[in-house]
């Protein structure tokens, strides 16, 4: 047996594979030939090496990735199935409406009109057909007013109903808190606000027709539609009552409904126009059904206040600076599970739970600013400030099986960071809740029992920062909560007291959990919210 | 049942059926592996995380399509030795140098607990060996290489997974085996002319 064949057979030698008689004849040559023995040696060695190599160690985010990027994808199926069924139910609707209600309708117009002609002379004058026209536009508006009489009913010179007493004490004080604004004729002045705090009066609802002698009292309530007004002359009024919010409101709303107007070619006179637009805003606030959610707006996470009129009937807004709706319905909880001390350039974990109000998939985005990175998750490309960050967590959550978002943090430089964690439904329904993490230098920082404050005014979102560095604890706490005024009365003061404090002011309840604090706004349901909190302080 | 106790194949049908659970069991099971496959393939953490993932994410779109000919982690092996082939094509070669700096500081791939710290550090450095000497060999050689030796699947299996017959298999074994025995020896003794100079720098 020549080197070379022996040489051609080592590796199947080493798998055991030859015939017993060709592997006896290869160990004799082995034995007798140095060369191909440390031939054999080497190759011998070399695979031993790699079949007893250790295997690696995934890291330790992986699963949860890949579980993420799994239950995304069916997440989108999902979604793209539900658009699809609901598309085709609302096909299908207009389908059936058509075959049972507007056919039948358009064949008696037919007959009807057939049945005029038969009557009317054989030329018809023009003012004939005109007055033929008419009875036939209204009646069509009669068959939109039953697929939309909130929109459509406005129009023309139709009396507004005035609203009924309110069932209960509180919708009826929502109600005319809302209709309040919305409503108060533009040519009086705003005279002396009801203080949001004290006992609603009954008779908001049911005050007589104003005049501007009644200046220095409640201001009277019109029951009847107000004096045709413009919107340029009512809205630095409702601005002066009903602050930013409502302003807001009238930015997003009023235009499209101008607009609409305009591409629907509604020949009426200027002062009929500028009176429906009006009049359909009070409908649009008035009415309980759900504003659009859009994109971007924020959703549930209430970077600004007027953002929410529509859900849930209760419209966040603000009067005074003092004076702050305690926001909208919420989706769920966020809490603490785990969280690890966040030293400078070295990553920790932490963990946060979700509980929602209702069961049901729920995605859960994470965006870090202020120099912070979550390294369990891909980077957001540069330059979406208004994005929601990446997929935390996606699945189906309920009360008894909260969400779990591990999060891999780390910064490279000391000091206050925090990070927004975005819940959003399938219906897509969001809320944003903030973490706020101190950035320790190992060693460089001690946390302070208590500390002085240099300025008394806050705002929430500065003051948990500081609170957060100087405790060296994190926080979390809604969004909903964050833009909103604190009046701090205290020089030097521990976390806890600042935190009693805060929770006098703002009405809000927090918690120490898993070595960090919590802010939540107290339980409260659709139909419990409470309106307005306690002014800042009296 | 509980999802841990099933078999890979309840497991499938079930998922099959859009039980999101149950593949996630399938995902807690075979995940190791499909990265450890990855990881020795690509030579990079990142990139064998990125190509576990984009493998489970593949098998999820296409699960109504398996239809069980082969097992379950055959067929995930296959879909993973697409997404490293992918890689590499985009990546077209492994830089070594660039493999040294990455894993340097890679303190983590193995379980800190398991030996004392010196033979870790050992270990780790002899891992790293093994990685530096698989990325010199040609693609090919490395996954047979890797499906054989180290995976410890049998021809028949590994012939399926990189859809050649099993002679071929064999063959390309054969000659990968001595391909790494070049590199490994070669290595080896560059490695122990630095040990030697740092040791010689040491008495100094």
């Amino acid at each position: 047996m020549t080197c070379e064949s022996v040489r051609e057979r080592l590796s199947a030698f080493l798998s055991e594979e030859l015939e017993t008689e060709e592997q006896s004849r290869i160990t004799d040559h082995l034995e007798i030939c140095w060369a191909c023995r440390q031939e054999w040696e080497q190759l011998r060695e070399a695979i031993a090496v790699l079949k007893t190599a250790p295997a690696p160690t995934p890291p330790p985010y992986l699963a949860d990735r890949i579980r993420l990027t799994t239950w995304n994808q069916q997440w989108l199926v999902r979604r793209a199935t539900l658009v699809r069924q609901w598309t085709f139910a609302l096909a299908a609707g207009l389908g059936l409406f058509l075959i049972v209600i507007a056919y039948p309708w358009i064949e008696m117009m037919r007959e009807r009109s057939e049945r005029r002609e038969e009557s009317l002379p054989a030329v018809a004058s023009a003012p004939a057909m005109m007055r033929q026209d008419r009875p036939r536009a209204l009646e069509g508006k009669r068959f939109a007013d039953v697929e939309k009489p909130l929109l459509s009913q406005p129009e023309g010179k139709k009396v507004i109903p005035s609203v009924k007493p309110p069932p209960s004490p509180r919708a009826g004080v929502e109600r005319s808190q809302r209709r309040l604004l919305a409503e108060v004729p533009a040519a009086t002045s705003p005279g002396v606000f009801h203080s949001p705090d004290s006992p609603f009066p009954e008779s908001v609802g049911e005050l007589k027709p104003s005049a501007a002698e009644h200046e220095q009292q409640s201001q009277p309530f019109p029951t009847t539609p107000p004096p045709p007004a413009s919107s340029q002359e009512l809205e630095p009024l409702q601005r002066r009552l009903a602050g930013p919010a409502l302003l807001m409101e009238n930015t997003v709303k009023e235009e499209p409904t101008l607009r609409q107007e305009e591409r629907a070619g509604t020949k009426e006179s200027k002062t009929g126009t500028e009176r429906s637009s009006t009049e359909r805003r009070r409908y649009e606030m008035i009415s309980p059904a759900p504003a659009p959610l859009q994109k971007g707006l924020g959703g549930f996470g209430g970077q600004g206040p007027g953002e929410l009129a529509g859900l849930g009937g209760i419209a966040p807004f603000r009067t005074q600076d003092r004076f702050a709706v305690l926001s909208a319905p919420a989706l769920g909880q966020f809490f603490w599970i785990k969280v690890e001390p966040l030293l400078v350039s070295s990553p920790a974990v932490f963990v946060v739970g979700f509980t929602p109000e209702t069961a049901g998939p729920v995605q859960i985005r994470a965006k870090p600013e202020l120099g912070l990175e979550v390294i369990n998750l891909p980077p957001s490309p540069a330059g979406q400030t208004d994005s929601d960050g990446e997929i935390a967590f996606a699945g189906p959550v309920s009360a008894e099986k909260p969400g779990r978002v591990t999060l891999v943090l780390r910064t490279s430089q000391a000091g206050a960071r925090r990070l927004r964690l975005t819940a959003q439904t399938i219906e897509g329904l969001r809320e944003s809740w903030w973490v706020i993490v101190p950035a320790i230098t190992p060693g460089g920082f001690s946390s302070n029992p208590s500390f002085s404050f240099q300025g008394q005014n806050w705002v929430l979102m500065d003051l948990l920062l500081h609170l957060a560095w100087q405790s060296q604890r994190p926080f979390l706490v809604p969004a909903s909560l964050t833009d909103r005024p604190v009046f701090l009365n205290l020089e030097k003061a521990s976390v806890t007291d600042v935190l009693s404090q805060v929770k006098r002011l703002l009405q809000v309840e927090w918690e120490e959990r898993a070595d960090g604090f919590r802010l939540t706004v107290p339980a409260f349901s659709r139909s419990q919210a409470v309106p307005f909190t306690k002014p800042a302080h009296q | 049942m509980t999802p841990m106790e099933a078999s890979d194949q309840d497991l499938l049908e079930r998922a099959q059926k859009g039980d999101g659970p149950a593949f996630d069991a399938l995902v807690n099971r075979h995940y190791s592996r499909i990265y450890g496959l990855a990881y020795r393939f690509l030579g990079n953490r990142d990139e064998a995380a990125d190509a576990t993932q984009e493998t489970f994410l593949k098998a999820f779109q296409q699960l109504s399509r398996f239809r069980g000919r082969s097992a379950f982690g055959t067929w995930l092996f296959r879909i993973c030795v697409n997404c490293c082939q992918d890689i590499l094509r985009k990546r077209r070669e492994i830089a070594v140098s660039q493999l040294d700096g990455n894993e340097s500081e890679d303190m983590s791939v193995w379980d800190p607990n398991e030996g004392n710290p010196d033979e870790l550090i050992s270990e780790r450095e002899r891992a790293r060996a093994i990685q530096k000497a698989l990325a010199q060999l040609d693609p090919d050689f490395r996954q047979v290489l890797i499906l054989c030796d180290m995976e410890g699947l049998t021809y028949s299996e590994v012939a399926e997974i990189l859809r050649i017959p099993e002679g071929t298999v064999k063959s390309r074994l054969h000659r990968a085996r001595w391909a790494f025995k070049e590199v490994w020896v070669r290595t080896s003794e560059e490695q122990g002319r630095t040990a030697d100079r740092q040791k010689r720098g040491e008495s100094l």
